[in-house]
């Protein structure tokens, strides 16, 4: 029985949208890492070759520690919560399966699935470093000098040796966390929560003397890594896969061992009943005030559909969506993460090498923009798709569509609920950045660099790219395949402009306003910085008009009765 | 103000012919509309709701075009869809005053007046605080059955706002429906039969997107009065009186079937002339299609 319950998890996973995506979002960072200088094994020598057992073993244990640990407890945590989510839990509960079955297909459906999607990274580094066509400007190609012969067991060893072994530990705990607790919310956070810890674990261990401990008990492995490799010359590092053995093998073992208990303990006490008590119970949300006056009738009111009528409903839900987005579960959850990755950068800034870098303003800035970029862009698809689609997902679109409001003004509510969330998080980022620079002992803080950086080019940057999500998401009509359009945008302005189209007119909000240094301010940029930007504000700004005319109101998504009805709006 | 459709017509993308040539004018006060799952009901009330474009015809709304002048009509209208969501994490009070500012009441005092009196009316006044969330079927149904009435709207379409309220909750929206006022059109969709019986002075009947009837309940019964004949008959014979006679309706009564049948005279001595009800009509009309 538990086959068919495997099947099924397979079955349903492979026709998930996420599981895709998670996939490719793998490929996209082995890419990224291995064709790019982001991580640097040994130094700027030559010698310890950038496809060596050594580096690939490294980059892999770090890529799939970070990034792995999320999708385990995305792809894990959720196999048993779902059915609550979906409310689907009365109709396996009173199925005549075992509990056994139950767990167990679902455990094992979903932990070949996040094997599969953790394989993304095998090919994405794989493809970063030896690109076919290497020597072709298409690409930013690796140095031959820096590589070696490819041999792909060097990839498939740290894989079978680290990522399956961390993928099944985490994966249990997440697993287990989420099948007990029945919380969606347990998902987002615990992640986090264990990325943390085991940063907080790294900080003390690295004071243990007894280093052998110190290996055993990290739970991927990156210290019995460390450990086990210690003294090992760069011939050893060029020629050698890490083998299961010494403090590896001992940790290996102990962390799989507990992802056995982790597993048990969810076979134990997991509960089929759909009921269980709560651990801490909520009074029930009853008024006990009661007025008895259905007699008397509805009272009559003011109608005002004027501009102060639409001052107000533009406030009233600029504020309704802004609480929707910040206390929404995933945001909280990619501003944490954009926040800890600020902070460690900040801490770790001049721990490189023994150079001490001055925190200047220029350099926070940089910090931010590198930091928290990429974390921007992805609050910035996925919300555009939110917003758009709002009324829709929670049902309540025939109702809302059905109010006397112009198309434009939930739109801009939209529009602006974004504008004042990038704000607030570029205050926390100054914020940070500032304690960041007093703490190093610097205090010549720039307060207007920050604000002309971060909103001129930053903030601004990230409005046209909203804008631009919700043309596509109002167009395409499918949240879905609009971000996945969002993305293939963003990755065709890169691909096109190494294509040698480099033409600014051409490339989505080329407008750079440069870095700012403490020499020259920000020298020649500015001025075709604001022409630019000019330019690609009033092109969005063109975009959201059109999304405005063809934005489905009501329930036809027909292009040929949106364009009709986009010819009503315009003669109002 | 009258409302008129004209030859209202609507075919969807898989071929579905919701609405044939509906032509219907609506006066003020109550208006039924009945027929069967799928009849096109839906369809009519969220092209009148301005929510759906028809392949062709007009509906118009005193002087406002309905297709063009949507925003007009908003202005006016309060609808309640057959099927809705609501923000599961937001109390039914600040949903009801937020959905309230966006229908134009700007003025607080009001607002809060009008959303407070609905709450009563609607019997959410102790769940206001409670989260949507955690509203059963029935309490969202009269949550929005709340929304549709905010603002004195006139031209109220509500698509089976009876479904899923327990009998004591029924009367008392029919109640809050019947002292909404003369100068009101409400347009009420249901399959429940009592509900236009208790409520309305007008009505039709729709079936596969066609107006089946068209006019007031008592002359629907006066048209088939002294033709409804009934009959208790076995089980086995069932099939034969239904390809004998126009039967309009068969229900068990304690284990046997009861049939009624329209014909102009008493076909044999078994059959007992009745006083036709609604449900005689509505029968007799879908199965006329």
């Amino acid at each position: 029985m538990w086959y068919e319950i495997f099947k099924f998890e397979l079955q349903y996973r492979r026709k998930r949208m996420a599981t895709w995506l998670y996939f490719f979002v793998m490929v996209l960072i082995g890419l990224l890492t291995t064709s790019t200088d982001v991580i640097q094994v040994g130094g700027v020598s030559n010698q310890l070759k950038e496809n060596s057992p050594y580096t690939i073993a490294y980059i892999m244990l770090i890529l799939t520690s970070f990034f792995g640990t999320f999708m385990a407890s995305a792809i894990m945590g959720v196999a048993i919560v779902r059915d609550f989510e979906h409310k689907t839990e009365g109709m396996f509960f009173t199925k005549p399966i075992s509990k056994f079955d139950y767990i167990f297909g679902r455990f094992l459906g979903s932990f070949v699935i996040l094997i599969f999607v953790l394989s993304g990274i095998i090919f994405g580094m794989m493809l970063g470093s030896h690109w076919p066509g290497i020597t072709e400007d298409f690409w930013p190609a690796r140095d031959p000098e820096k590589l070696q012969a490819f041999s792909l067991y060097n990839y498939l060893h740290p894989f079978l040796v680290f990522v399956i072994p961390n993928a099944f530990i985490t994966g249990a705990l997440f697993f287990m966390v989420g099948g007990l607790s029945r919380r969606m919310v347990f998902i987002y956070l615990q992640a986090m929560l264990f990325l943390i810890l085991q940063g907080a674990a790294d900080v003390l261990l690295g004071d243990l003397d007894k280093k052998e401990i110190a290996a055993w008990v990290d739970p991927i492995g990156g210290r019995a890594f460390n450990f086990f490799t210690e003294y090992w010359t760069i011939s050893e590092k060029n020629t050698i896969n890490v083998p299961m053995a010494g403090a590896v093998l001992v940790n290996r073992l102990i962390w799989i061992g507990i992802g056995i208990i982790a597993f048990l303990a969810t076979l134990r006490f997991f509960s089929f009943n759909q009921v269980i008590n709560p651990i801490i119970r909520r009074k029930p949300g009853l008024d006990t005030e009661f007025i008895k006056n259905s007699r008397i009738a509805l009272p009559k009111v003011t109608l005002n559909f004027g501009f102060s009528a639409q001052l107000l409903e533009l406030r009233r839900m600029t504020i309704f969506y802004f609480k929707n987005i910040i206390r929404d579960i995933p945001f909280i959850g990619i501003v944490a993460t954009g926040l800890l990755l600020f902070i460690f950068n900040a801490a770790l800034m001049d721990s490189f090498d023994d150079t001490k870098l001055i925190p200047t303003t220029y350099s926070m800035i940089n910090l931010i923009q590198g930091a928290f970029g990429i974390f921007f862009f992805i609050i910035t698809i996925m919300y555009a798709g939110e917003l758009i689609w709002k009324e829709r997902d929670v049902r309540i679109n025939l109702i809302h569509d059905a109010m006397p409001v112009p198309t434009a003004l939930p739109m801009i509510a939209k529009f602006l609920a974004m504008l004042v969330t990038y704000v607030g998080i570029v205050l926390v980022l100054i914020l940070m950045a500032i304690i960041t620079q007093a703490a190093k002992g610097y205090f010549n803080f720039e307060i207007g660099v920050y604000f002309s950086s971060l909103f001129g080019d930053t903030i601004h940057g990230m409005l046209l790219w909203l804008l631009m999500a919700f043309f596509v998401q109002i167009m395409v009509n499918n949240k879905i395949a609009g971000h996945a359009v969002m993305i293939v945008i963003f990755i065709a302005m890169a691909v096109i402009s190494n294509l040698g189209v480099e033409h600014s007119l051409l490339l989505f909000n080329s407008a750079n306003m440069g870095s700012y240094s403490d020499m020259n301010k920000y020298g020649h940029f500015l001025s075709p910085f604001s022409w630019l930007s000019t330019y690609w504000t009033a092109f969005t700004f063109l975009l959201f008009g059109l999304a405005v005319l063809f934005a489905v109101r009501g329930t036809e998504e027909l292009f040929k009765f949106r364009l009709r009805i986009g010819k009503y709006r315009l003669t109002l | 103000m009258q409302l008129t459709i004209t030859n209202l017509n609507k075919t969807y993308a898989n071929g579905v012919q919701a609405l044939k040539d509906v032509n219907l004018t609506i006066e003020q006060g109550m208006f039924g509309l009945l027929g069967p799952n799928g009849a096109g009901k839906s369809s009519l009330m969220r092209t009148i709701s301005t929510l759906q474009e028809p392949d062709t015809g007009e509906i118009s709304l005193g002087d406002i075009n309905v297709l063009t002048q949507k925003e007009e009509v908003r202005k006016v209208l309060g609808y309640l869809p057959q099927e809705f969501g609501v923000y599961p994490k937001i109390d039914a009070e600040t949903l009801l005053d937020h959905l309230a500012v966006l229908k134009g009441i700007t003025n607080r005092k009001e607002r809060k007046e009008v959303v407070e009196t609905l709450l009563q009316k609607t019997n959410l006044w102790q769940a206001r605080k409670k989260n949507l969330g955690g509203y059963s079927g029935g309490m969202k149904q009269r949550f929005g059955i709340a929304q549709a009435l905010l603002a004195n709207p006139k031209l109220i379409i509500v698509d089976e706002p009876t479904a899923g309220l327990d009998p004591a909750e029924r009367n008392r929206f029919l109640n809050l429906l019947s002292e909404l006022g003369e100068n009101t059109i409400v347009i009420l969709s249901t399959h429940i039969v009592d509900d236009v019986k208790e409520l309305c002075k007008d009505m039709a009947i729709i079936n596969r997107g066609q107006v089946m009837y068209k006019g007031s309940p008592d002359d629907a019964i006066n048209e088939i009065g002294g033709k409804v004949w009934k009959k208790r008959i076995t089980k086995a014979e069932l099939e034969d009186y239904k390809s004998n006679f126009n039967v309009i309706s068969d229900r068990m009564v304690a284990g046997e079937p009861v049939i009624h049948i329209l014909a102009d005279s008493q076909p044999d001595g078994g059959f007992a002339s009745i006083e036709p009800n609604l449900e005689d009509v509505y029968f007799s009309k879908i199965l006329a299609a």
